[in-house]
């Protein structure tokens, strides 16, 4: 599995949100995207889940242009962490498991597999919120919910895992258990995995290549120690940083203050 | 509790609440069947249809005493209004489904969104300009059909105009309602003068003057829209979560939306075409079916379709009875729905606006 991005552009009608975006990833690579707030890193992942299609450029999975295969197709391959709308109908955590399946699915069979709930009940497991199965969605902590979005992520099955800030809502811990284990599926289930987020220490830590974006446009790309530099931070994020290299915890990031 | 367990639960649950629902489906046929100005009872009715269903497979092949003449009645008079009355709230309910879910509004249905009150209007006025459409019931199906259908589209357009919230779009269909059904009461007062023919009751919905010929729309109308509505259901479900959700799951929720729409202005159209307007139905079932078995619309549909018979007819029953106990004759269904249903209303208002 390779995901190639090549030269994308894409406009919200008429205003640039991506330009000239270039870059590969290949299974078992954990990729983060950071940049300052509107530098484009959510339009991106949805141009590669195929929910914005870009003016120029194409995406490649496999070597096959994203833009040729069907919607369910793409949602055998691709997913995505759609903004989630709960609106009164008392879903539960099982009714909205059960609707990653669907691409797994044939088109008209209504019947849930063995399978399926099989696949289920392994995630929830995994990420030890099996006692939230039948809990409404609309009464768990952000930090539950956070996990259950994860967690729909795992059950869709992908080949490639695409996450917008993968860590917000949740406390200290399962920030890094998160980031534990979706480093730790991108292994074992060899997963393209790209995520965005506002922290720069967790790009450091976890990922194993970095694309800072800016305006659009990509600023650097490369290992974390290459692109998290003083340097570019200051440039396009305007703070100040302090970035030491220690041989037993990797890069340590201390934010200074704005410029 | 494992997944697997959960699940069987569910499943149960749903299997449950059908057995039970269809038991008591049938339970408030035989009712239905045996009120009327005839002296048969709810006894007599079960044993005429006791026998019936032995002599189909060829046990007691003749009738007793008197039993011919029940029969007639039953079958050849009450039937049909009880079958309309029945295919009808199946068809609303899975209207209030569909329509709940595409505008992801649990206080949504097909008469507070002005689907209703613009399929009358629009039949109505048709009937006005083309007379001879008042005899041919697949013209005024037909129409009402695109009348309710334009009443969906326009409070879908003044909602989003107004910012699309979930309020919005009760106030939109109020707006859209009221107007269409202000225009209706003139038409029909219109139609009714000029045509000699009962079609004020159609205002507030009425099964009294069902015929036969009323059964055939009805079951292919329900029979599409069940189908129709089955086989979106999954799509239903992932929509629920929102329209990027159900795009990054393959699905186009642009399409699902308008077939949807196209479905449950079927299903209000037809009733309305062959009863008028009756409110309420298409809110309270769904919110019945869900309580029971929750959110999953490959139950849901089915289930709705069941309590929405349910629900109806026992309806029509309390009317009728209220006609007969007081003597008033033909005090339409839609007031009792109404009765009804406008409390139920106001009661998830009240919990949608002061919870979440
Ligand atoms: N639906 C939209 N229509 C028009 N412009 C949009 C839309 N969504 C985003 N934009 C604009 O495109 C640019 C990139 O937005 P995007 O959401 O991709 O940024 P981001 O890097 O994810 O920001 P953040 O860190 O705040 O999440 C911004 O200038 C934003 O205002
Ligand atoms: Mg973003």
């Amino acid at each position: 599995m390779k995901l190639r991005v090549a030269n994308i552009e894409f406009y919200y009608d008429s205003t640039l949100a991506l330009r000239n975006i270039v870059f590969e990833t290949s299974e078992g690579e954990l990729t983060s995207i950071i940049g300052p707030n509107g530098a484009g890193k959510t339009t991106l992942l949805k141009v590669i889940a195929r929910l914005l299609k870009p003016r120029k450029g194409v995406v490649y999975v496999d070597g096959v242009d994203l833009w040729r295969l069907s919607p369910r197709e793409v949602a055998k391959k691709i997913a995505y962490s759609s903004t989630y709308v709960s609106e009164g109908f008392n879903t539960t955590v099982l009714d909205y498991l059960l609707t990653a399946r669907y691409p797994h699915a044939r088109l008209l069979s209504l019947i849930d597999r063995e399978e399926d709930l099989g696949v289920i009940e392994n995630v929830l497991s995994k990420l030890d919120i099996s006692h939230l199965a039948d809990r409404r969605l609309d009464q768990l902590s952000s930090g539950e919910l956070q996990r259950v979005l994860i967690a729909r992520l795992l059950v869709q099955e992908p080949k490639v895992l695409l996450i917008d800030e993968p860590t917000a809502h949740l406390d200290l811990r399962y920030q890094l258990e998160s980031m534990e284990l979706l480093r730790e599926i991108t292994l074992r289930e060899n997963l393209v995995t790209i995520i965005t987020t506002h922290k720069l220490w967790i790009a450091a830590k976890y990922s194993d290549k970095t694309i800072l974006l800016d305006k659009g446009r990509i600023v650097a790309i490369g290992s974390p120690e290459e692109v998290i530099t003083p340097e570019n931070i200051v440039s396009t994020y305007r703070v100040k940083i302090k970035v030491y290299r220690d041989p037993q915890l990797g890069l340590i990031v201390v934010p200074l203050e704005p410029v | 509790m494992s997944i697997r367990r959960l699940y069987r639960l569910r499943i149960k649950r749903f299997l449950f609440s059908l057995i039970f629902s269809l038991i008591l489906l049938f339970l408030i046929v035989v009712l239905s069947l045996s009120i009327g100005s005839s002296e048969y009872g709810f006894l007599d009715v079960l044993r005429l249809f006791h026998h019936d269903f032995l002599s189909v497979f060829g046990i007691n092949s003749s009738r007793p005493e008197g039993y011919d003449r029940i029969a007639l009645i039953v079958y050849s008079i009450r039937f049909p209004r009880t079958l309309v009355a029945l295919l009808a709230g199946a068809g609303l309910g899975i209207a209030g489904v569909l329509i709940q879910a595409i505008t992801r509004n649990p206080l949504a249905e097909p008469f507070l969104l002005g689907l209703s009150s613009t399929s009358l209007t629009v039949v109505g006025a048709s009937i006005l300009l083309v007379p001879g459409l008042l005899y041919v019931r697949a013209y005024i199906v037909l129409v009402a059909f695109l009348g309710a259908l334009l009443g969906f589209s326009l409070t879908m357009s003044l909602s989003e105009l107004a910012g699309g919230s979930a309020l919005t779009l009760i106030l939109a269909g109020i707006a859209v309602s009221s107007a269409f059904s202000g225009l209706a009461h003139i038409i029909a007062f219109l139609v009714q003068v000029k045509f000699n023919t009962p079609f004020l009751i159609l205002l507030l919905g009425s099964f009294s003057n069902v015929l036969k010929s009323d059964i055939f729309p009805m079951i292919i109308s329900l029979l599409i829209g069940f189908t129709a509505s089955i086989i979106l259901s999954k799509a239903l479900n992932a929509i629920l979560y929102g329209d990027e959700y159900a795009s990054q799951l393959g699905y186009n929720p642009r399409h699902i939306r308008r077939l949807s729409a196209l479905f449950s202005a079927l299903l209000t159209g037809v009733t309305v075409a062959i009863a008028g307007i009756i409110g309420f139905v298409g809110l309270v079932v769904p919110h019945i079916a869900r309580f029971l078995v929750g959110s999953d619309h490959r139950i849901v549909v089915p289930l709705s379709a069941v309590i929405g018979g349910l629900v109806l007819l026992l309806a029509d029953i309390i009317a009728r009875i209220l006609s007969y106990s007081t003597g008033i004759s033909g005090i339409p269904v839609g007031a009792i729905t109404s009765m009804i249903g406008a409390p139920f209303f106001a009661y998830l208002l009240v919990k949608r606006m002061r919870g979440t």
